[in-house]
């Protein structure tokens, strides 16, 4: 007989799938931001004429934006590898 | 000679002006009838444009010279530094002459209502310390004394967050990812006029 039986065992699954859930809602949250912020800089650097300064500052924001979304998928993959993963404290660290 | 009066005024001078007691006065503001704030000291304080506007509401025959010296101030809070920075050059590109503050912290923020009274506070929903669901429950009663709009802008706006929304005091609300023209066409709406042109039933 397995242990812990067939009701501790929905209890697990029950807890794993809503780990799951805030997981990917997290995680959604953490590449929306940065996708949002992307998205304002490719507008301004399409529809204004920025200074060279800030020309730099737009690309390094949207270049910053990419490493944030590129760590969440990690999350992601690690979350779809084990649906336990134990979340960092978001926002993550930039 | 008549006084123009420019900065926001006392319950006292409201009171010499009215030519009535300060107890009245302060019973016009727990009415509803005299908009006022509060300072962080707990004051109230009247700008002469709704000491007017409550002159001719009520018919009172008293002369009042004054000149409009708001600034109109658009407060964001939200910790995602990159976004509000980039945010407050999106607004003062289309709204030049509007003062735009920023802050990553809650409970900054709701001192800086106090202090600056903006007329739009545009909050994040997920921060440290204290989220914008806690910022908008102590915005409650602010809300009341003080005319200030709240545009919620999240990362993340679920049916469940929408849900939660409509129960606060939050005025409109919408995602990080919505068209920037939207955005700041939402945001211009709020600072020039009294109603918002952009409502639908689904974000407020």
């Amino acid at each position: 007989m397995e242990p812990g039986g067939p009701e501790k065992q929905a209890d697990d699954a029950a807890k794993k799938l809503e780990n799951l859930k805030n997981g990917i809602r997290e995680i959604s949250h953490e590449i929306n931001n940065p996708l949002g912020i992307i998205r304002m800089a490719v507008y301004f650097l399409q529809t204004t004429h920025p200074s060279e300064e800030k020309r730099t500052e737009y690309f390094k924001v949207i270049d910053e934006g990419l490493g944030r979304i590129e760590q969440s998928l990690q999350l992601l993959k690690a979350l779809r590898e084990n649906p336990s993963t134990v979340f960092p404290k978001f926002p993550l660290q930039r | 000679m008549q006084t123009t009066y420019k900065k926001p005024l006392s319950v006292g001078q409201v009171a010499e002006i009215c030519r009535v007691s300060k107890k009245t006065v302060l019973n016009w503001i727990y009415d509803g009838g005299m908009k006022a704030f509060t300072t962080y000291g707990g004051h109230y304080r009247i700008w002469p444009a709704n000491v007017k506007k409550f002159l001719d509401t009520t018919g009172m025959d008293i002369p009042f010279d004054f000149v409009d010296d708001r600034t109109t101030h658009i407060l964001v809070i939200d910790d995602d530094h990159d976004f509000s920075n980039i945010l407050k050059s999106a607004i003062l590109a289309d709204l030049p002459d509007v003062e735009v503050s920023t802050t990553d912290d809650g409970y900054e923020g709701l001192m800086m209502i106090g202090e600056l009274k903006p007329q739009l506070v545009i909050l994040d929903i997920k921060m440290p310390k204290i989220d914008g669901f806690q910022v908008l429950e102590l915005l409650k009663t602010r809300k009341l004394e003080q005319d200030v709009k709240v545009l919620v802008i999240t990362g993340y706006l679920d049916p469940e967050t929408k849900q939660q929304l409509s129960k606060t005091v939050a005025d409109h609300w919408m995602d990080k990812l919505t068209d920037i023209n939207t955005m700041i066409k939402t945001i211009a709406s709020y600072v020039r006029s009294e109603k918002p042109m952009f409502l639908s039933e689904d974000n407020r």
